[in-house]
C-alpha cells in the first residue's frame, strides 16, 4: 500500500488525521480488494491525472468521459466510489442525472463531485441529488485523496461495527470519527465529509474560535470565506432541523466561529 | 416650456373664436346702422313729399341779420335776471361787430330771442369795459349806453332805442316827428328791465309778437365809445325774424316714430320748426346687460371712432352741424355718439320750385341696434365662453394626461435602471397603441436588451474563472503527480514555483466568483430568514479585538456609541463587509498611522464607519470606488487585488437598505468609509 507519509504538505494537525486515515486505510486495505473507483470526467487530461493518482494510491480507476457509457459501465459493475463531473459534454448537467440514476441503484455508494462550477445553487442541488461531497477543480490530488480515503472509510465502517470506537462526546453531540458520523441527541446528523470536518474542528475545542482558514484546512480544501459561511449555514440548518434551539456553533464576529462550551 | 403649457398655448386659438364672433356682430351692427339710416332717409324723403304737396315748405330766408326766435313755452318774467331764460332751455348768441379793432373796444351783446307766440321776449347781456346811463341833457336819444330796435310796422321801418338814466324798468322810446318836431315819445309795448352787473348791464325786453312783423333788428351802441354791436348795421335794413312755425311742428308730430325727433331748418339753417321733445325718450327702458359684457360690447363696436352728440335742437341754429348739407341739396345721415348710445341723425333737402327752400332733420335713437348687439353679444359671451372653457379643460386634461404618462415613463426609466447599470426592476412596457406606448415598449425591448448585455458581462467574469479552472486543474494535477515522479533538484523548484502560480490563478479565480457568489447568498438569504437583531456596539468590539489581532502592525482605536444600537442585520454579511473596509484601510494606513473604528447613532440612521490615515481618495473616482473591478491602488501588493472590495461592502449596504459613504477626513490626512443603517 502507498501511503500518505507522501508528499502531503499540510499543518501538523492536518498531518496528524492524515497519518490517522492513511492507518486505518491500511488495515481495512491489507484485508481487502483493490478499491474501484470510477471517474466520469470528460476532459481526458484531468481524468489522466487523477486516474494516475488514484492508481499511485491503489485504487483501479475506470474511466468514462460521457453519461451513456459512464451508465453502461455502472450496470456492469458498481464502483466502490464514484468522482462524477457536472458537465459531460454536451451535457450540462448530466453529472447531476448520473447521480440521481447511479443513487437510485446504490442507495449508499459515495459519490463525490469534481466540477469547476462552485455556485452555491450547484453545491445545494449537487448534495441534495445524495452526493457525498462536492469538490471544486483546483482542489490539490493530496486533499482529494484524504476525501476519498475518508468516504470509504465511512463505508466500510458503517457495513463493519466496531467494538471500541474512537468517540468524541460534546453535550448532546456524538462525533465517532472512525465511522465519521455525527449525532444530535442520539440521532444520526447526515454530514458531508467537509461538514464533518468543519464540526470536528469546532468540537474539539469548544469554546475555541476557529478562524475561516482553520476550518478550512481541516476540511482540507481550498474554499473562500463565502464557502466557509455557507457550510457552516448548512451545518446549522442540519442541526437545527432536528433540534430547532440548536445555538452551539457561535460566530466569533471577524475571528471564526467557535463550539459553544455551553 | 412644460408640455402642458405648450398645448395650453396652442389652446389659446380657441380665442379666435370669440374673434370671429366679435366681428360677424361688428358686421352685423354696421349693417343694421345702414339699415336703420337708409329707413329714417326714406321716412324723410316720404315726409318731404308729404309736406310739399300741402304746401307746407318755409320760405326762402336772406341769411344776413335775422333774428331767431326760439318758442317758449311760458311766461318769461321781466326782471332783468335771465335764470328763468336759462330754465327753458333757451340759448343765446353773440353779436360782435366784424372788422372792428380791438375786441374789448365795442361791446359784446349776448342775444337770445323767445316767443310764446303771443309775445316776443328779447335778452341782451351786453359787455362792455364802460358803463354810461343816459344823460336826458344831452342829445336825444344818442347819448350813453343804448339799445335801438328796428321793427317794420305798417310798411315804414320804427326804430326804438332803449336807454335808462338809471338801472330798473325800462321803456322803448322813439322820436317821432310831430308838427315838425321831434319829439321823443314812449312805446309802452316795448318794456323791459335794466340791471347793471359787472362790466356791463342786462336788458330784458317784452313786446308784441304781432307788433315784431316780420322783420327784426338791434343795435346795441355803447354810450362811452359809440362803437356798436348788432343784428343790423347803421343804415342796414334789418334781417328777416325767424319765427318757431307751431303749425308746421304740429304737422310733423305725424310722421314721428318711437324715439324720433323731427324738425324742420329754413335755408339759412334756423329751426323753424320741431317736435316736442318729451316723447322723445332718451332714457332707455332697455335691459342693461351684464356690466363685462356691455363694457367689452362698447369698447369693440364700432363706438369710438363716432364723433360726440352735439345738441343743435336747443340753440336751433343748425348751421355749423353737417346736417346744413341739406341746405345745399344733399341729403345726410350720420351717426353720433352721446353718452352712452347711437343717435341717428339725418336730414333732407326741401326743394321748391327746383330751390333748395330748407331741410327736413330726424334724430333716431338706436334702441334696437343696441339691444340686438347686446342680445347677440350675450349669447356670443356665453357661448365661447363655455367653448373656450370646454375645450381648455380638455387641452388642459389631454395635456396633463400626456405629460402624466410621458413623466410615468420617464420616472420608470430613471428607476429600472439603477447606478450600477442593472435592471432594478422590470420596465412597465405599456400597452396603448399610440406614439407614446411605442416609445414605452422599446424601451423596454432597448432596456432587455441592455440588461441582456449586462448580465452577460456581468456573469463573464465567473463564466471565466469556470472555463479557467477546467485547465488550472490539468495543471495542478498534473503538478502533484509530478512531485511523484523523479526530478531533480532543480526541477522540484519548478515544481513548487509552479505550484505557487498556480494557486494564485486559483485564488484569482475565487475572487473573481466570489462578487458573485456573494450576490446569490445575498439574493438566497434576503428570502431566507437570516436576519438578526444584534447590538451593533457588542459587534464592534468583538470585530476591534478580532481585528487587532489579525493585524498586529496596525494600531487600532476603537470610537464606540454610548448607547446600545440594536437593528435587524445579516450579520455574516456585514461582518464581511466589515473585514474588507478593515483590510483596506489597513493596507492604505502608513507604518506610524492607526485605524478607528467608529460607530454612532442618531434618530434616524446607526453609522458604522472605518478611517484610516493616509492618502487620500483620488476626486476622479468619485462614486465609481463602489463599482466592481475597480481599484485605486497604484502600487502592486503580493495578493491580486481586484477591486472587489468595496464592491462586497456595497452588495452587503444594498441588502440591508443602507447606503455606503467614503469620504476624506476633514484634516486631510486620511479617508472616512461608513456604512449608513437606516434606523428602524
Amino acid at each position: 500500500m502507498i501511503c500518505g507519509k507522501s508528499g502531503l504538505s499540510c499543518s501538523c494537525w492536518k498531518l496528524q488525521a492524515c497519518v490517522n486515515l492513511c492507518g486505518l486505510s491500511g488495515n481495512a486495505g491489507l484485508i481487502k480488494m483493490p478499491r474501484h473507483i470510477a471517474i466520469v470526467e470528460d476532459e481526458p487530461d484531468i481524468a489522466a491525472n487523477y486516474r494516475d493518482a488514484f492508481q499511485r494510491y491503489g485504487y483501479t480507476v475506470s474511466h468514462y468521459s460521457d453519461r451513456p457509457s459512464a451508465l453502461a459501465g455502472f450496470r456492469l459493475a458498481l464502483p466502490d466510489l464514484a468522482v462524477i463531473d457536472v458537465g459531460l459534454g454536451d451535457e450540462v448537467e448530466g453529472g447531476f442525472d448520473l447521480c440521481r440514476e447511479l443513487r437510485s441503484q446504490a442507495p449508499t455508494l459515495p459519490i463525490v463531485f469534481l466540477t469547476a462550477r462552485d455556485d452555491e445553487l450547484d453545491v445545494i442541488s449537487g448534495l441534495r441529488l445524495g452526493a457525498d461531497d462536492y469538490l471544486t477543480k483546483d482542489i490539490s490530488i493530496a486533499h482529494m485523496m484524504a476525501r476519498v480515503h475518508a468516504l470509504l472509510r465511512r463505508v466500510d465502517l458503517i457495513s463493519q461495527p466496531k467494538e471500541k470506537e474512537d468517540v468524541l462526546e460534546r453535550g448532546e453531540l456524538v462525533i465517532n470519527l472512525d465511522r465519521m458520523s455525527v449525532s444530535w441527541s442520539g440521532q444520526m446528523v447526515d454530514l458531508t465529509v467537509t461538514e464533518f470536518w468543519i464540526v470536528h474542528c469546532l468540537a474539539r475545542h469548544p469554546g475555541q474560535v476557529r478562524n475561516r482558514q482553520q476550518l478550512m484546512d481541516a476540511a482540507q480544501t481550498v474554499l473562500d470565506n463565502n464557502t466557509v459561511t455557507s457550510h457552516i449555514k448548512r451545518i446549522r440548518k442540519k442541526f437545527q432541523a432536528m433540534s430547532p434551539d440548536f445555538n452551539s456553533i457561535e460566530t466569533a464576529y471577524g475571528m471564526g466561529y467557535r463550539w459553544s462550551s455551553r | 416650456m412644460r408640455l402642458s403649457r405648450q398645448l395650453l398655448l396652442v389652446g389659446l386659438l380657441v380665442l379666435l373664436l370669440p374673434v370671429a364672433g366679435v366681428r360677424w356682430v361688428q358686421e352685423m351692427e354696421l349693417t343694421f346702422r345702414e339699415q336703420q339710416a337708409h329707413v329714417l332717409s326714406a321716412s324723410l324723403r316720404a315726409a318731404t313729399a308729404s309736406l310739399s304737396q300741402r304746401q307746407l315748405l318755409p320760405q326762402p330766408v336772406e341769411a344776413k341779420g335775422a333774428v331767431y326766435v326760439q318758442p317758449v313755452g311760458v311766461d318769461l318774467v321781466m326782471d332783468g335776471y335771465f335764470e328763468d331764460w336759462q330754465a327753458q332751455n333757451l340759448t343765446s348768441r353773440i353779436y360782435i361787430e366784424d372788422g372792428s379793432e380791438a375786441g374789448n373796444m365795442n361791446p359784446a351783446v349776448q342775444f337770445s330771442a323767445a316767443t310764446d307766440s303771443a309775445n316776443l321776449y328779447l335778452a341782451f347781456k351786453v359787455t362792455e369795459d364802460k358803463t354810461v346811463h343816459y344823460n336826458p341833457v344831452g342829445v336825444p336819444l344818442k347819448n350813453g349806453d343804448r339799445v335801438q330796435l328796428f321793427v317794420r310796422e305798417d310798411n315804414r321801418m320804427e326804430r326804438y332805442t332803449i336807454v335808462t338814466e338809471a338801472p330798473g324798468q325800462v321803456v322803448a322810446r322813439t322820436v317821432r316827428p310831430w308838427n315838425s318836431i321831434n319829439r321823443i315819445v314812449r312805446e309802452n309795448r316795448i318794456r323791459g328791465v335794466w340791471r347793471d352787473i359787472h362790466g356791463g348791464y342786462q336788458l330784458e325786453l317784452v313786446m308784441p309778437l304781432a307788433m315784431a312783423g316780420e322783420q327784426l333788428g338791434f343795435t346795441v351802441i355803447s354810450g362811452a365809445t359809440e362803437y356798436w354791436a348788432g343784428s343790423v348795421g347803421p343804415g342796414e335794413e334789418p334781417g328777416a325774424l325767424i319765427l318757431p312755425d307751431r303749425h308746421l311742428s304740429r304737422t310733423l308730430e305725424v310722421f314721428l316714430e318711437d324715439d324720433m325727433r323731427l324738425g324742420i331748418l329754413d335755408s339759412a339753417g334756423w329751426q323753424i320748426a320741431s317736435t316736442n321733445s318729451s316723447g322723445f325718450t332718451h332714457s332707455a327702458k332697455q335691459e342693461e346687460p351684464f356690466w363685462l359684457i356691455s363694457w367689452f360690447y362698447r369698447a369693440i363696436l364700432s363706438w369710438n371712432q363716432l364723433p360726440d352728440y352735439q345738441n343743435f335742437w336747443r340753440s336751433g341754429g343748425w348751421q355749423s352741424s353737417p346736417l346744413s348739407s341739406a341746405l345745399d341739396g344733399q341729403p345726410v345721415t350720420l351717426w353720433q355718439r352721446k353718452n352712452d348710445r347711437y343717435r341717428l341723425l339725418a336730414s333732407w333737402p326741401l326743394v321748391k320750385d327746383g330751390n333748395v327752400v330748407g331741410a327736413l332733420i330726424a334724430e333716431q335713437g338706436s334702441q334696437a341696434v343696441m339691444s340686438l348687439a347686446s342680445r347677440s353679444f350675450n349669447r356670443l359671451f356665453s357661448l365661447s365662453f363655455l367653448a373656450i372653457i370646454l375645450v381648455s379643460a380638455g387641452l388642459l386634461g389631454y395635456a396633463s394626461w400626456l405629460s402624466f404618462r410621458i413623466r410615468k415613463l420617464h420616472r420608470a426609466t430613471e428607476q429600472c435602471i439603477g447606478r450600477d447599470g442593472r435592471l432594478r426592476t422590470s420596465f412597465p412596457a405599456s400597452k396603448s397603441s399610440d406614439e407614446l406606448g411605442e416609445l414605452s415598449r422599446s424601451i423596454a425591448a432597448m432596456v432587455t436588451r441592455q440588461e441582456n448585455h449586462t448580465e452577460y458581462l456581468r456573469s463573464l467574469g465567473s463564466k471565466l474563472s469556470h472555463e479557467l479552472r477546467t485547465p488550472l486543474a490539468v495543471v495542478r494535477s498534473s503538478l502533484d503527480n509530478l512531485a511523484h515522479e523523479q526530478v531533480g533538484e532543480q526541477g522540484r523548484v519548478y515544481v513548487s514555483r509552479a505550484l505557487a502560480g498556480a494557486d494564485r490563478l486559483g485564488g484569482l479565480l475565487n475572487s473573481i466568483s466570489e462578487a458573485t457568489r456573494l450576490e446569490n447568498i445575498i439574493a438566497d438569504s434576503a428570502m431566507s430568514s437570516e436576519w438578526e437583531r444584534i447590538d451593533l456596539r457588542l459587534m464592534l468590539e468583538d470585530l476591534f479585538q478580532a481585528y487587532s489581532g489579525v493585524y498586529p502592525k496596525t494600531h487600532f482605536n476603537l470610537v464606540n456609541s454610548s448607547e446600545a444600537c440594536e437593528t435587524s442585520i445579516q450579520p455574516e454579511l456585514v461582518v464581511q463587509a466589515m473585514d474588507k473596509l478593515v483590510s483596506n484601510a489597513v493596507d492604505f494606513c502608513p507604518v506610524d498611522g492607526s485605524v478607528t473604528l467608529h460607530l454612532a447613532k442618531s434618530d434616524h440612521h446607526i453609522v458604522v464607519s472605518v478611517e484610516n490615515d493616509g492618502p487620500l481618495l483620488p476626486g476622479t473616482m468619485e462614486g465609481r470606488l463602489f463599482d466592481s473591478m475597480v481599484s485605486v491602488r497604484t502600487t502592486r501588493g503580493e495578493k491580486p487585488h481586484l477591486g472587489l472590495g468595496l464592491y462586497i461592502v456595497r452588495l452587503v449596504m444594498d441588502a440591508h437598505s443602507g447606503t455606503v459613504k467614503a469620504e476624506n477626513r476633514r484634516d486631510g490626512k486620511g479617508v472616512i468609509f461608513s456604512m449608513i443603517f437606516e434606523g428602524e
